[in-house]
């Protein structure tokens, strides 16, 4: 259990770095190939992207998971406590909507157009859009996991309240 | 698709989005905006056309999707992209296929074809036309080309698509996709040394004022768009606009075809005033160093090249 | 026209919701219950097309060259060279934040980047010198404003895709913007120091002597800015592969050059870069799914249309326009902004006969001011929230640079020749 929570933890992080180096070697590689030989490579932009893809949406649930995503809370700064967490408690609920949908979406988005293929590589367009619903897959495991965390420590915080209160 | 009401009669709407990639300033887009106005004022406004140029809404293979998904939507590409839906069209599209804009006009109206936009209706697309020619695509390069050899280690820059850079690299030049953003200072700086495109891009983006001088006549890919609407749309309106918006396509197209004939010979003369130089190829040697592009790839209906090669020899 | 979306988003964004996300949820409500005409799946066309961008990868790339810079003794060897440059002047140090911002410039295009960097490194050093905590943080975040405006920056790059102007012209434009930036923050420095007996960390400028030496001990720093320029002039590589270029050069330099680069740093370059990135390209790609919903209903258009009504006169245009951005600018991050803004506009400004890449350099200068005004701007919260200063105090602080800098704005607004003279040499 430690062990697999080990490494889910670094997963996307590990994930999303080993595309960013992708990224950035075919690119680096293409220029020198194209300097030293006169020949650059034709997938290189394909390839670069694609990669790219894959390291953003994994890394934005890598981001997620650390709160990373700028958010403006100059509003909901002015509310009272009470009220704070519980307008955290509904975002997390929005967010696991929100997710949720889109990572649903993807699957019928990749289920009803199995033709079509990239432009260069000409590979099935699966292997790009399956960034998408890995990277909201992952957001909505975080969002159901910091629901849960939330309306636990709302309702342990409310009961202990009840207890000094009694 | 909601924004229609089903029915016939006075009370029928139907908006469809067109989307392109085109500036505004270029011939497709302003026949695009001309064949829905006539199509809106024909239809007392029931078929209401919005046009979306440089690829506003989605555009390339994303708007053939939308197409084949059933959307409220008319996507205006080249055809190859139906390629992915009906493999022949990849061969209709195949390099130096065609000698003049005549022979591939005349060619989209023979049963061959027929049979193909057949097909592509089997996949839920409505071809409503094939034939909004924009020009022949040459390479425009430093030095004079006359044979594929001479392209030998050339790096020329294509668009990031597989059908171009296959094209390409069998004339025997380094195919260089670049984005178009990119091209003109790449050109300048000498990162590539020529570019592939028709005399109105040369002479619409200023091509010519940069050190690629030369003009190979190769013709090596026809620069065409055709329409696409989802079958299943097309199915629900009423027939007798579906024969208006039939009717005022092909009109479109012939009159663009027609205009870019009469226009061609002037801009070839106007980029010969800014030292231009244009030369005649091999035919021959290059359709011979292509002969690998013109083999049947999975899904083709057996023979199909031999097919199109044996209607093109009839009109010759 | 449909607007609940953009009322979804307002309502979202102040719940504290993450911005892209707000702009997400705010498109696919649209596209899922408005009844467009459309697979409401299909709107994930735009989340891919979006990111496949092969410009974009700029974004990554210098978000990396910053990473590695703060770990390569780049940073520091480049900071040397500024108090050298600029320790005798009045309020010594905080000049030195004002160059460094505009060197940095010639490296990265982030703001927030630099003024993340320069609110950890250069901040305490100034309060440990007597400067004011608010101030510090003030003019680490105006100085930060600059770092995009100078080339190479990912806002150059995105608008010259966006307005299908040259990338070569809008790299070599920002640099007297840029440039106009760094002097009038230099000059408001200054007249702020003099009366506040900010002192100067050395008496008389430094020896020509120790700035050779200086020099000479930061020539591999400086070589990156000047490198990159070349590079991308003489063709060795495209603007977006000089960002990649520039993390193996910084990566060269750090470990066998300054010796202070080393494998265990890695990890945690990689790590820092996938967040900021992670984020950075989401807003990106979130703004332009958001733009999908905006075309769909012809937005663009009819915002269009109303904005011709002034198209009689450019310069009142051009004030409205202003006046518009700074605005947004309070608000959303610099580069969504851009990506927004820019569709909408280009048109209308083409037609006035506006040149596009002028244009587009007011444009980035407008949105960058918009990032250090309060009570929104995203480097203000940047820089407020590392070194710990109160909007409230930032406020008394921020605004003598921001007059400084809307100065800046209505020159390169309302001369053109001054800031199209180099563009137009190419
Ligand atoms: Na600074
Ligand atoms: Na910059």
């Amino acid at each position: 259990m430690n062990l697999l929570k080990k490494f889910t933890q670094n997963f996307e992080v590990v994930f999303s770095g080993f595309f960013l180096l992708i990224t950035v070697s075919v690119v680096i590689v293409n220029v020198i190939l194209r300097y030293l030989f006169h020949s650059g490579l034709f997938w290189v932009e394909e390839v670069a992207t694609t990669a790219f893809i894959w390291s953003v949406f994994v890394g934005a649930a890598a981001a997620y998971k650390y709160k990373m995503h700028i958010g403006i809370d100059i509003i909901t700064k002015l509310f009272p406590e009470k009220v704070r967490e519980i307008i955290s408690i509904i975002i997390n609920f929005m967010m696991i909507i929100i997710n949720s949908y889109i990572c649903y979406l993807s699957t019928l988005f990749i289920q009803a157009n199995k033709l079509k293929r990239t432009p260069v590589l000409d590979i099935p367009a699966l292997y790009v859009n399956l960034a998408i619903t890995v990277g909201f897959g992952l957001m909505t495991i975080h969002a159901i996991r910091f629901l849960v965390i939330e309306i636990r420590l709302f309702t342990n915080r409310e009961s202990q309240k009840e207890e000094t209160e009694a | 698709g909601g924004q229609q009401e089903e029915g016939t009669g006075d009370d029928y709407k139907l908006v469809l989005k067109l989307s392109h990639v085109f500036s505004p300033a270029e011939q497709l887009t302003k026949s695009m905006d001309l064949v829905a106005e006539r199509i809106l004022e024909r239809t007392n406004g029931a078929i209401e056309i919005q046009t979306f140029p440089q690829a506003q809404l989605p555009a390339y293979k994303e708007g053939v999707e939308q197409v084949v998904r059933g959307a409220d939507f008319i996507s205006v590409e080249d055809p190859s992209f139906i390629g992915d839906y009906v493999p022949d069209f990849k061969a209709l599209y195949a390099p130096m296929m065609y000698r003049s804009f005549d022979e591939y006009v005349e060619l989209t109206q023979r049963p061959i074809v027929e049979e193909m936009k057949a097909k592509a209706e089997e996949q839920g697309i409505k071809i409503l036309a094939l034939d909004y020619i924009y020009g022949f695509r040459n390479l425009i390069t430093k030095k004079v080309i006359t044979t594929p050899a001479d392209l030998n280690g050339m790096k020329i820059r294509t668009p990031g698509s597989k059908s171009y850079i296959d094209t390409l690299t069998a004339m025997g030049a380094n195919a260089t996709p670049l984005p178009w953003g990119e091209t003109l200072s790449a050109v300048q700086q000498g990162v590539v040394d020529g570019l592939e495109g028709s005399e109105f891009t040369n002479l619409g983006t200023k091509v010519y004022e940069g050190p690629t001088k030369n003009v190979a006549n190769t013709r090596h890919i026809l620069g065409t768009c055709g329409v696409y609407i989802s079958t299943e749309v097309w199915d629900r309106i009423p027939e007798e606009y579906r024969s208006i918006v039939q009717e005022e396509f092909t009109k479109g197209a012939d009159e663009m075809v027609s205009l870019l004939k009469s226009q061609h010979g002037d801009v070839v003369k106007e980029l010969e005033s800014y030292g231009v130089m244009f030369n005649e190829v091999d035919g021959d040697a290059f359709r011979k160093a292509l002969a690998p592009l013109y083999k049947e790839q999975d899904g083709m209906t057996p023979g199909i090249f031999d097919s199109i090669f044996a209607e093109l020899d009839s009109m010759r | 026209m449909t607007v609940f979306p953009i009322i979804i988003v307002m309502i979202l964004y102040f719940s504290s919701i993450p911005i892209a996300f707000a702009l997400i949820a705010a498109t696919l409500a649209y596209f899922t219950f408005a009844s467009v005409g459309t697979p409401p799946d299909l709107i994930l066309q735009k989340f891919i097309t979006s990111a496949s961008s092969f410009p974009l990868l700029a974004v990554p790339f210098f978000i990396m060259v910053g990473e590695i810079m703060n770990y390569s003794g780049i940073s520091s060897s480049l900071m040397k060279m500024a108090d050298v440059l600029t320790g005798h002047m009045k309020g010594g140090l905080a000049q030195v934040n004002v160059v460094l911002s505009t060197m940095m410039g010639g490296i990265s295009g982030s703001a927030n980047a630099d003024a993340a960097m320069q609110s950890k490194i250069l901040v305490p050093e100034m309060t440990k010198r007597g400067y004011g905590k608010a101030f510090s943080t003030a003019i680490t975040a105006a100085s930060s404003s600059i770092a995009p405006v100078i080339p190479p920056g990912i806002n150059l790059i995105i608008y010259a895709l966006i307005a299908q102007a040259s990338v070569a012209k809008m790299f070599i434009g920002g640099y007297v913007p840029g440039i106009l930036m760094c002097i009038a923050l230099m000059v408001a420095v200054n007249l702020i120091s003099k009366k506040r007996g900010y002192l100067p960390t050395r008496e008389k400028m430094s020896p020509l002597k120790d700035i050779l030496v200086q020099l000479r001990e930061s020539i591999w720093a400086l070589l990156l800015p000047f490198g990159i320029i070349l590079g991308i002039r003489f063709g060795v590589f495209t603007p977006t592969e000089a960002g990649a270029i520039a993390v193996l050069f910084c990566t060269v330099v750090g470990a066998f050059f300054y010796k202070e680069l080393k494998w265990k740093h890695f990890p945690i370059i990689i790590k820092n870069t996938i967040y900021s990135t992670s984020s950075v390209v989401l807003i990106i790609i979130a703004a332009s799914v958001f733009g999908q919903y905006m075309s769909w209903e012809r937005i663009p258009h009819q915002l269009t249309q109303s904005l011709m009504t002034f198209s009689g006169s450019p310069w009142l245009m051009l004030i409205i326009i202003n006046v518009m951005l700074l605005f947004l600018g309070m608000f959303l991050e610099g580069g969504a902004v851009l990506i927004i803004v820019a569709p909408l506009l280009v048109p209308v400004i083409k037609t006035m006969g506006i040149d596009v890449v002028h244009f587009g350099l007011v444009l980035i200068v407008n949105i960058m001011i918009g990032g250090i005004t309060p009570p929104f701007g995203s480097m203000m919260f940047t820089t407020c929230s590392i070194t710990k200063v109160s909007v409230g105090d930032f406020m008394k602080e921020i605004w003598p640079f921001i007059i400084a800098l809307l100065i800046v704005l209505l020159i390169v607004t309302y001369i053109p020749s001054i800031v199209m003279f180099l563009p137009n040499l190419l």
